[in-house]
């Protein structure tokens, strides 16, 4: 280049355009993480709510048009307001949570970045008259979208494996499952 | 200004312009009912390729990558797709034959994005092993499907029967 004036200019240009480059990256990873964090409370105080029983705490953290499977066929309910007539068991003063705790907790971003899912195993403790009694081993799934700035369950799914699949059907599909078992 | 500020503020502007030319557009407002249309038909393919056993379909409906879920009613969680391929030898073998299957109450709903939606539904999957019945009746499934080069596909999914 001939001139040492644009020579000097587009140094200048390409040093500043690469500092912003790692900036944005370190911004762009850093908004990752606080937001992986974020989907990561919102999980966690759809169950953990139960220790302190702040209800509207928990209802904020759902979306209007959510849906939710559980463990049992009564539990499917869809829509927040049908959620709070659902709730009204847990109003009870005599159940409490207690503990809970989230295993293999996986949680996965869509491409947009305001759209997550997960997979977990979940813990599930809570009293009763004083006693305690747990849900183990619950395989959890969901989905939670951000909304308004906050990140929001649309879609919970908790269930047992195998219950009501035949047994035969059980035992040659997941014959491996069986053989190791029956080896310990 | 300096022939010196002007020229920085002249590529600053110039450099501006040049991302916000190559910044992704946002999508045109979607045809949701045709999105939905094809939706429910990926979520079928995940159960009906076994009709035809064309696993091309079956692989075309889910993400062939790590981050694949499905979760069964046993005690068997996949975590990647290449855990798929273990249960084909089961499904391609002439001993398990497709009947029919039925997707009810069907519900998809979108992301505000657009690009990502999730479902619910209770799934008849009727099959035989050996002419046994080999039967999911009335089991629930829920997942996420991503729009991902212009195709839907499944990312997570999760079956199971209710206790009662």
């Amino acid at each position: 280049m001939r001139n040492p004036f644009f020579a000097g200019v587009l140094a200048l240009a390409l040093a500043v355009g690469a500092q912003a480059a790692v900036s944005d990256t370190a911004a762009a990873g850093g908004q990752a993480v606080a937001e992986e964090a974020a989907v990561r409370k919102a999980i966690e105080q759809s169950i953990g709510w139960a220790v302190e029983k702040d209800f509207a705490a928990m209802f904020r953290l759902w979306g209007d048009d959510l849906f939710h499977f559980w463990l049992f066929s009564d539990s499917q309910v869809i829509g927040l307001e049908n959620f709070k007539k659902f709730a009204e068991q847990w109003r009870d003063p005599d159940f409490r949570g207690t503990r809970f705790e989230f295993r293999d907790l996986r949680i996965r971003f869509s491409r947009s970045g305001d759209v997550a899912w997960y997979s977990c195993f979940l813990d599930d403790c809570g009293s009763y008259k004083g006693k305690e009694n747990c849900l183990q081993n619950v395989f959890q799934t969901g989905v939670l979208e951000k909304r308004d700035g906050r990140w929001v369950h649309v879609l919970m799914h908790g269930s047992y494996p195998v219950d009501k699949v035949p047994e035969k059907y059980v035992r040659h599909f997941y014959r491996g499952l069986f053989q190791e078992g029956e080896k310990k | 200004m300096s022939c010196g500020a002007a020229g920085l503020v002249l590529l600053a502007a110039l450099l501006a312009s040049g991302s916000a030319a190559i910044a992704p557009t946002p999508a045109s407002a979607p045809d949701r009912k045709a999105e939905r249309v094809e939706i429910t038909r990926v979520i079928n393919s995940v159960i009906g390729w076994a009709k035809e056993k064309d696993l091309a379909l079956f692989y075309g409906s889910i993400a062939n990558d790590e981050d694949y879920v499905s979760v069964t009613p046993g005690k068997r969680v996949i975590k990647r797709f290449e855990d798929v391929k273990q249960n084909v030898p089961f499904w391609m073998s002439p001993d398990f034959q497709y009947v029919r299957h039925e997707l009810k109450q069907l519900e998809i709903t979108f992301a505000r994005c657009g690009e990502v939606a999730w479902f619910f539904c209770v799934l008849d999957d009727i099959n035989t092993y050996k002419g046994e019945p080999a039967c999911w009746e009335n089991a629930r499934w829920t997942g996420v499907v991503e729009k991902r080069d212009g195709r839907w596909t499944v990312v997570q999914q999760h079956f199971s029967f209710a206790g009662e």
